[in-house]
């Protein structure tokens, strides 16, 4: 860590270059952004120059396509990790609020109503969870364990009725709805990483979120509102993988009981590649994005190179412990 | 210090051999002396107790014998045998800490036996292991059953096992460290008893406590210390409280700014607890306080003085009586809402909570003020920049820029960090723990100024401190507690640490 | 005060409080099942009971250790699957039985050791580790399967059978020899200094290292019997269907997870014991009996154990407020921020 200010407390006017480099440098902030993109793009480029099938346009959208959505579900866990918990419960909400919309829609309910209903019925499940750590003061990953099941017991109940229907055709093109000619996912996965941008740098409520997770009790003492921000964050959490969710179920058009399985240990792990801790007070949305997208270019490029689909699983893994080893060891180091 | 020793020797008893002995101890951390030649010797099967205030060099003088550090100079002698810290720590010398070293979810005759649990074979000698506790309980008059899961009993009882297990190690040297401190008056007659019993059989026993009462009650000699210093050691015969609270206090205080006693009589009460309590930590606290006044509240370990700063800061919320602020009572006694409605505090225990070791001080000290330094949600970086800059120049923070982090600053610095976002807010009522706790002498003397401008601005300041000259120059009253209660208050003339120390710790 | 001393009840001081309730909940489920359905008593049920159990027991022995030391291991499931297969293809390739058998125990604990040293002496979160190996494993699992028909390797030697196969008088081998293991941890727990050192372990760690109990070393090697015990249940399993099964253990690490915590254990550390575990074993197990027997779809299954673990783990976060002193109001009431007014 360097300092980027001369020693003294007379300097009064940085120049903005500095500035931004002293919050960079200060806060790590961002700090590790940099290498995890140019690190994704060499894995890109390398893909490119040595497999012809890759850098063609199908390929590439249809790994943003399902990087986007996958995305969406992470805005919110990434936020609750900033705040030292974890909400183990997200692919079982994700996959509850898509089945919900799906089975509402074989009902005959309009799409908006549904799909309102369903959100409805995730921000529920967030609010519980949210509000049992913050009252009870639980830990959140035995909790969100038992959300998780009990969640994904419903969303299976809900499965086993529908029994395998396709949804209605309009619900199964709404995934496949373009904005300016490209899957309108892909552009809120875009706005989203610009606005987080913002929100992170910018926003009192994330700082104050960081605040919370590197120290609650100081957070506390400084008059944050502690219980109330964690709550909304789980809210938040559910209710955009509920929107993930929706997405989902109208790009694989039935029901599936396999739906959104394990998707939160991936969250996990593309949360911690993208820069955030388990102990809490780091975390970039930009970074989350980047992690699900070096990990969907890595499962592309094993299917180029031939190799067994199925290793992705092994690659997930040794990617989760590499990369908390590897900030361990280095943490290590300079303390 | 020859002088000193000269005394000590020629009024204590010459025991046979001691079986303690410091020569010229010293100890520093960094820039602050913890300790400066201290000289003295323990004799075989006495009780012997030091004595000092907080601050004084009791703890290091401990972990010194303890062997759990080294001295940089002088030298720890044992039975006779200059010692290493290393051989001390193995060696028969059992200490227990003031804080809680059990296991709460193991029974209490295997709290007691830890480490030394009798076997037969590959087995445990259950039986043997509690018959030993059983006797070891009956011995001290303890009605605790030795099958009891620790974790259900109150803390006392906790700490009695914990000294049982020392006294059950059978170390030539037991250390007891403010052992009182966590109990209550029945259970500290006990430990008296107990004490007792252990000096009949012979068992030397150094004892650290500020309870005067107790230390006349049960100690044969008495060692003295006082800003580091070894001051005396004295013969427990026809000794008083006041001889003791003398040798303590007329610590070297500087130049005594006499703090202004502008506070009118008349100004409004900005802050007041009624008849605060809270289950099992303290009872029936009252304490207001008016603008431009301030309070220090004083009180020795285990009086209940850290919980009721907690409590009235809403961190654990008491369980009854009434906060007023600016004469209106507060619903609802949360930090947040406290903040909101123009209080503030200043934690305790820097390592714990007031700081974000990994966020810049720019984000430290705007912690508190991020809504007022926001517009709609969006933080103006500009002004967080200012008003840092504004901080590091007010108290003087040495730093490289706003930059900088909290872990890169000295003890003093992080503190004046700290109390500068404790201020941030502009609050109205100030509760300062310890502002001083671990800071060089000029960090203290520039919290002390800050805090004395905020209530020659008209606010209302109350400080806890275990610093008693520190608040004796701060304060313009000083409450005392003592067990958990209100013990009472000096004020004007008659403020001054014998009348504060002998509410604190005497029986008065 | 009367001159008695208060003498802790037998359940209490043998620290099974949570363990006899889970016991008692079992018993009445079993009681209940066995008066609504009458296919609960049938002697097929019954035995399917027996081999549902234990493994699963096995698996939740190594768990439990790992939970009273505060620690856990999400990889179990996968362990167990890839030493059954290890075990199946080291037959496959002509070694004699307990050479195969060693093959798969030890593929399971050199898994388990890997996840003792990244914890223990890497000082990883063991979440992540676990987490990250149960991944790795499933993808080995998958790779060396892919060639492979759904169940793979089924001609197995006879001896080989018969490990997973025996039985004494109408009981399923697997299922004595899993109660025996069980019973033999629990006096390991109480008896042997080495047992008592995992809860001082667990209940204060710092003072536990300052008695001279070894953590870093202790917690490794609970990693491995972890291990080791997650791949002895998978060898014995395969050996009782007789065949490879890729999907062995899939999700397991959850229902055995769940299984420690209603049986007693603490993912803080400190609590537990072995007989917990089986009764939580038993409790998860027919829990999923009775959805079987009373022809409830199995989802419903998942959303019952959910809600029976969100419960424990909310009743026990009221209970460790309730011991630090909070009145009622500020843990259960509307405005927990409220005081009463007046004086105590």
């Amino acid at each position: 860590m360097s300092m980027t200010q001369p020693a003294g407390v007379a300097e009064h006017r940085p120049g903005p270059a500095a500035r931004r480099r002293g919050w960079l440098a200060g806060n790590g902030f961002g700090a590790n952004i940099l290498p995890l993109a140019v690190i994704t793009l060499a894995v890109a480029l390398f893909l490119a120059l040595t497999r012809e099938n890759f850098a063609t346009g199908s390929n590439i959208s249809s790994i943003l396509f399902g990087v986007s959505i996958e995305f969406l579900a992470i805005i919110g866990f990434t936020y609750v990790m900033v705040m030292r918990e974890i909400d183990l419960s997200v692919g079982s909400v994700f996959a509850l609020t898509g089945m919900l919309t799906g089975a509402l829609l074989v009902a005959d309910w309009p799409f908006w109503p549904a799909a309102l209903v369903a959100l409805v019925v995730a921000a529920a499940i967030g609010f519980v969870n949210g509000f049992l750590v913050v009252r009870f003061q639980i830990n959140s990953l035995m909790l969100t364990i038992g959300t998780m099941l009990l969640v994904r017991g419903l969303a299976n109940v809900l499965a086993n009725a529908l029994g395998g229907q396709t949804y209605p055709r309009a619900f199964r093109q709404f995934a496949r709805t373009d904005l300016f000619d490209i899957r309108i996912t892909i552009v809120v996965m875009v706005a989203a990483v610009v606005a987080a941008w913002w929100f992170q740098r910018r926003m009192g409520l994330f700082r104050k979120m960081c605040f919370i997770g590197e120290n609650p009790r100081s957070a506390v003492v400084h008059g944050i509102r502690v219980g109330r921000i964690k709550i909304a964050a789980f809210v938040a959490s559910a209710v955009t993988a509920g929107i993930a969710g929706i997405f989902t179920a109208s790009r694989i058009t039935h029901a599936d009981n396999q739906m959104g399985m394990g998707l939160e240990f991936v969250m996990v792990t593309a949360a911690i590649i993208g820069g955030a801790s388990l102990y809490g007070g780091k975390g970039d949305l930009r970074g989350s994005a980047l992690g699900l997208l070096l990990l969907a270019l890595v499962l592309n490029g094993m299917i180029m190179y031939d190799i067994e689909p199925v290793f992705q699983q092994f690659v997930i893994g040794a990617l989760l412990i590499a990369t908390v080893a590897f900030d361990t060891l280095v943490n290590r180091r300079t303390k | 210090m020859t002088i000193a020793e000269r005394i000590s020797m020629e009024r204590s008893a010459p025991a046979p051999g001691p079986i303690l002995e410091l020569e010229g101890v010293s100890k520093s951390y960094g820039a602050v002396q913890a300790l400066r030649g201290v000289s003295f010797r323990v004799a075989r099967g006495e009780v012997h107790a030091i004595l000092g205030e907080n601050g004084a060099g009791k703890s290091t003088t401990l972990k010194i014998i303890n062997g759990e550090i080294e001295p940089d100079e002088g030298r720890v002698l044992v039975a006779g045998q200059a010692t290493e810290a290393r051989e001390r720590k193995r060696g028969d010398i059992a200490m227990v800490h003031q804080e809680l070293a059990v296991f709460p979810n193991m029974s209490v005759a295997e709290n007691i036996f830890v480490g030394r649990i009798p076997l037969t074979g590959r087995r445990i000698d259950f039986e043997r292991m509690h018959a030993r506790a059983r006797d070891l309980l009956r011995l001290f008059g303890l009605r605790i059953d030795t099958r009891e899961i620790l974790g259900s009993l109150t803390p006392g009882q906790q700490q009695i096992v914990e000294i049982l297990r020392a006294v059950e190690s059978e170390a030539s040297l037991l250390i007891l460290d403010e052992p009182t401190s966590g109990l209550n008056n029945h259970e500290a007659a006990t430990l008296m008893g107990l004490i007792k019993r252990l000096r009949d059989d012979g068992q030397t026993i150094l004892y650290v406590s500020h309870r005067l009462p107790e230390v006349l009650e049960i100690a044969d000699h008495v060692t003295v210390l006082r800003d580091g210093q070894f001051i005396e050691t004295l013969r427990n015969a026809d000794l008083g409280e006041d001889d003791l609270i003398r040798r303590m206090v007329g610590r070297d205080l500087g130049p005594v700014a006499a703090a202004p006693r502008a506070a009118a009589r008349d100004a409004p009460v900005l802050f007041a607890a009624r008849g605060l309590s809270q289950a099992d930590q303290f009872r029936d606290m009252d304490v207001e306080i008016r603008a431009g006044e301030i309070v220090g509240v004083f009180g020795l370990e285990g009086s209940g003085a850290e919980q009721f700063s907690q409590a009235l800061f809403g961190i654990v919320p008491p369980t009854s009586g009434t906060i007023e602020l600016k004469g209106r009572r507060v619903a609802s006694v949360s930090p947040a809402a406290l903040v909101r409605a123009g209080m503030s505090y200043l934690p305790g225990n820097r390592k714990e909570a007031g700081l974000y070791m990994e966020r810049s001080i720019a984000d430290n000290v705007s912690a508190p003020v991020l809504d007022r330094l926001s517009r709609w949600g969006v933080v103006d970086a500009r002004r967080v920049d200012a008003q840092a800059k504004d901080d590091i120049r007010r108290f003087a923070i040495r730093v490289p820029g706003p930059q900088g982090l909290p872990r890169q600053l000295s003890g003093g610095n992080q503190q004046k960090v700290m109390v500068s976002a404790c201020l941030a807010t502009g609050p109205e009522v100030i509760v300062l723990n310890e502002p001083t706790r671990g800071v060089d002498v000029g960090a203290k003397a520039e919290v002390h100024e800050a805090a004395r401008a905020e209530a020659a601005r008209g606010r209302a300041v109350l400080v806890f401190s275990s610093d008693l000259p520190e608040l004796l120059r701060l304060s313009h009253r000083i409450v005392v507690m003592r067990g958990r209660r209100l013990a009472g208050e000096v004020a004007g003339a008659a403020m001054g640490e014998e009348a504060v120390m002998a509410l604190a710790a005497g029986t008065r | 005060m009367t001159d008695q001393i208060r003498k802790p009840s037998v359940l209490r001081a043998a620290r099974l409080e949570q363990e006899s309730l889970t016991c008692g909940v079992v018993i009445a489920l079993a009681l209940v099942l066995a008066v609504v359905s009458p296919a609960f008593l049938d002697p097929n049920n019954l035995a399917s009971l027996q081999t549902a159990v234990a493994p699963n027991l096995i698996v939740a022995l190594g768990m439990m250790t790992l939970f009273m030391i505060g620690r856990f291991d999400l990889s179990v499931g996968a362990v167990m699957g890839i030493a059954g297969i290890a075990s199946a293809m080291a037959l496959n390739a002509g070694w004699p039985v307990p050479l195969a058998f060693a093959a798969g125990i030890g593929t399971g604990l050199a898994i388990g050791a890997f996840n003792g040293a990244m914890v223990a002496f890497v000082g990883i979160n063991h979440l992540i580790v676990t987490l990250g190996v149960l991944y790795m494993t499933r993808g080995v699992i998958e790779v060396v399967m892919s060639g492979q028909a759904l169940a793979g390797f089924t001609s197995f030697p006879p001896g080989f059978v018969t490990l997973g196969t025996w039985g004494v008088a109408g009981l399923s081998g697997l299922f004595l020899f899993a109660l025996l293991l069980s019973l033999c941890f629990e006096g390991g727990l109480r008896l042997t200094l080495t047992g008592r050192k995992l809860l001082f372990l667990g209940g204060n760690p710092a003072a536990a290292e300052a008695t001279g109990i070894r953590r870093r070393r202790t917690e490794f090697w609970c990693f491995v019997l972890c291990g080791g015990l997650a791949a002895l249940a998978g060898v014995l399993m395969t050996a009782r269907v007789g065949m490879a099964n890729r999907y062995m253990g899939e999700g397991l690490e959850m229902q055995i997870f769940i299984a420690c915590l209603i049986g007693g254990g603490s993912i803080a550390g400190g609590k537990g014991s072995y007989v917990g575990a089986l009764a939580g074993v038993a409790f998860v197990t027919l829990l999923t009996n009775a959805f079987n027997l009373l022809s409830v779809p199995s989802a419903w299954q998942a959303v019952v154990i959910g809600a029976v673990l969100v419960a424990v783990v909310v009743v026990d976060g009221v209970m460790v407020l309730r011991k630090a002193g909070r009145p009622w109001s500020a843990i259960l009431g509307l405005f927990p921020n409220r005081i009463a007014a007046g004086r105590a």
